[in-house]
């Protein structure tokens, strides 16, 4: 079941395999990502509680969306690495994590934005943002922990450790942290999210997220091959593929 | 095309600032991400070129100071006298 | 066995340490009349948080020392290459630690629930979520003190690491306490405490030997 796995152990292939999708994704994603963001932008209608503020949406539940799937995603690469002991699956989760903690910062910030003109406060500890804050906490305690070790293989294995130890808590946090908030502020908040939404709004946000994540992808590609590329300068298939790319680019 | 004309675009209702705050914010911390990625993926192929350089200059020096040994111990005296000289200049 | 009573032994020669997360405990605890006033309203309202978020921190600081002398002097090494099975070993450990630094700090709270003004029915709510909630703070901690044990600057990385996780306990056990300041029920939460303590004591163990064994090699 794990043997297709096998190949991309191997450093050299996972390099190549990221450089032929790299472009692909990068494209994709760039022109899915504008044209969801014109349509959201400027083409969908009005919200008629909302105004034209709920057009935060086009980047809030999209970088909502994705922080916790990347959370996910970085834990299961901690784990495949930890069983299994493969090496490629902590360069995966080391590239995830920065992208990761991006984009819960920029749902944090988007959803103060569209908290100040709903709520009238830059900041309510509303039961989302608060579990969002956290999560960027585990993020950032993850990423810290491994650039705290010299011995990048023990770096791995101890924030694997600590990512599996977040993702057992990450329900236990937002159930808690939903809990909290209904006891401590009722039925106050303005709902977000309404029973059904016109297609004419929900096509354009889901497209978002898709563009969001394919962006997402072209960075983590991109931030894979750094991780592989920092653990092998001086093996010879990177000085091969330097002076290649040296040499293409003074072709230029 | 929703809106009417671009200033009511750029006003979105008097909203404006909060929605162009949210999707600049979100663009700029993708950008910086992503350069970040781009240039540090440079850097790293770049340092390979110069080590690499690096070591064969460390080689050529070596093959130099071997051949130069060599030449030394055919005849000893003389050439030992001129590379202290050397070496002091 | 012989790991409790010669921890026990060592901890006990070294009463001074353990003296200071208490200190630091009973300090931080009385910083807040100051800061906030001596109003006896509000510091019953602010008073089982401010307990807990004290017993944490204090924990905190107690926790780095749990395996920094066998990890410096290699008795660490020696206990992973002896037929003990580790994790029983990490759990003994923990055991210890929860013994001489957690259960001072429970056994002074009744002088710190005199500070903040806090009502019979509340101290005995706060009594019991510490005890239930303490042993937690000890495992989960224990895990990531093994992961950082081997780093010379772990003290601001482990609050990094550990605070985040401590939240939904932390949630949990203050409102159990302003549960009981209302008169109400609290079962719920302590059950909640109860289930998350459980469920740590029969993973934690484990893991607590895995992030040893990590910084070992």
């Amino acid at each position: 079941m794990w043997k297709w796995l096998h190949p991309y152990a191997k450093t050299e292939r996972t390099y190549h395999l990221c450089q032929k999708l790299l472009p692909w994704f990068s494209l994709l994603g760039l022109a899915v990502i504008l044209v969801a963001t014109v349509w959201g932008l400027a083409f969908a209608p009005m919200d008629y509680q909302q105004s034209e503020a709920y057009r935060i949406i086009y980047v809030h539940v999209p970088s909502a969306v994705l922080s916790k799937s990347l959370y996910s995603a970085m834990a299961i690469a901690a784990f495949v690495g930890l069983v299994w002991q493969v090496k490629t699956s902590f360069m995966a989760m080391m590239a995830l994590a920065p992208v990761g903690a991006t984009v819960t910062f920029v749902s944090l910030i988007t959803g103060a934005a569209w908290g100040k003109p709903m709520w009238g406060t830059w900041w309510e500890w509303d039961a989302r943002l608060t579990s969002q804050l956290i999560l960027l906490f585990l993020f950032l305690g993850v990423i810290s922990l491994y650039k705290a070790f010299e011995d990048k293989q023990q770096a791995g294995k101890a924030a694997g450790v600590m990512a599996i130890v977040g993702v057992i808590n990450l329900p236990i946090i937002h159930y808690s942290v939903q809990w909290w908030n209904t006891l401590h502020q009722g039925a106050s908040i303005m709902k977000f999210d309404k029973p059904s939404m016109p297609p004419e709004m929900l096509w354009p946000l889901l497209l978002s997220i898709l563009g969001w994540a394919l962006v997402s992808g072209a960075i983590f590609l991109l931030r894979m091959q750094n991780e592989i590329l920092q653990r092998e300068l001086k093996r010879p298939w990177v000085v091969a593929l330097a002076n290649k790319s040296a040499a293409s680019s003074e072709g230029k | 095309m929703h809106f009417e004309d671009f200033s009511s675009f750029l006003d979105m209702a008097g909203y404006g600032l909060y929605v162009w705050l949210s999707f600049g914010c979100a663009a700029i911390s993708l950008l910086v991400l992503w350069l970040d990625s781009f240039f540090s993926k440079r850097a790293m192929l770049k340092q390979v070129l110069t080590e690499q350089k690096r070591q064969a200059r460390i080689k050529a020096a070596a093959e130099q100071s071997a051949t130069a040994e060599k030449s030394a111990t055919a005849q000893k005296s003389a050439t030992a006298e001129q590379r202290t000289n050397g070496e002091t200049i | 066995m012989a790991i409790l009573k010669r921890d026990l032994a060592l901890a006990y020669r070294q009463r001074a340490e353990l003296m200071q997360p208490m200190l630091f405990f009973i300090l931080v605890i009385s910083l807040f009349p100051l800061a906030v006033g001596p109003e006896p309203k509000t510091l019953q309202l602010i008073g089982p948080g401010v307990i807990w978020v004290a017993a944490i921190l204090s924990s905190l600081l107690g926790l780095e020392r749990l395996f920094r002398d066998d990890f410096q002097d290699g008795s660490l090494e020696q206990l992973m290459l002896s037929s003990t099975s580790l994790p029983a070993a990490a759990l003994v450990k923990v055991l210890v630690h929860w013994l001489t630094s957690i259960l001072p700090l429970i056994i002074l709270s009744p002088l710190l629930a005199l500070f903040l003004h806090l009502s019979e029915p509340m101290y005995w709510a706060l009594l019991k979520t510490l005890l239930l909630g303490t042993p937690l703070l000890s495992l989960i901690g224990a895990i990531a003190v093994g992961l950082t044990v081997g780093l010379n600057r772990g003290g601001v990385l482990l609050a990094l690491l550990l605070l985040p996780v401590f939240i939904p306990l932390l949630i949990f056990a203050t409102s159990a306490v302003e549960s009981a300041s209302m008169q109400l029920q609290y079962t719920a939460q302590l059950a909640i405490i109860g289930a998350m303590f459980l469920f740590s004591l029969a993973l934690a163990p484990f893991a607590i030997a895995y992030a040893l064994r990590v910084s070992q090699t």
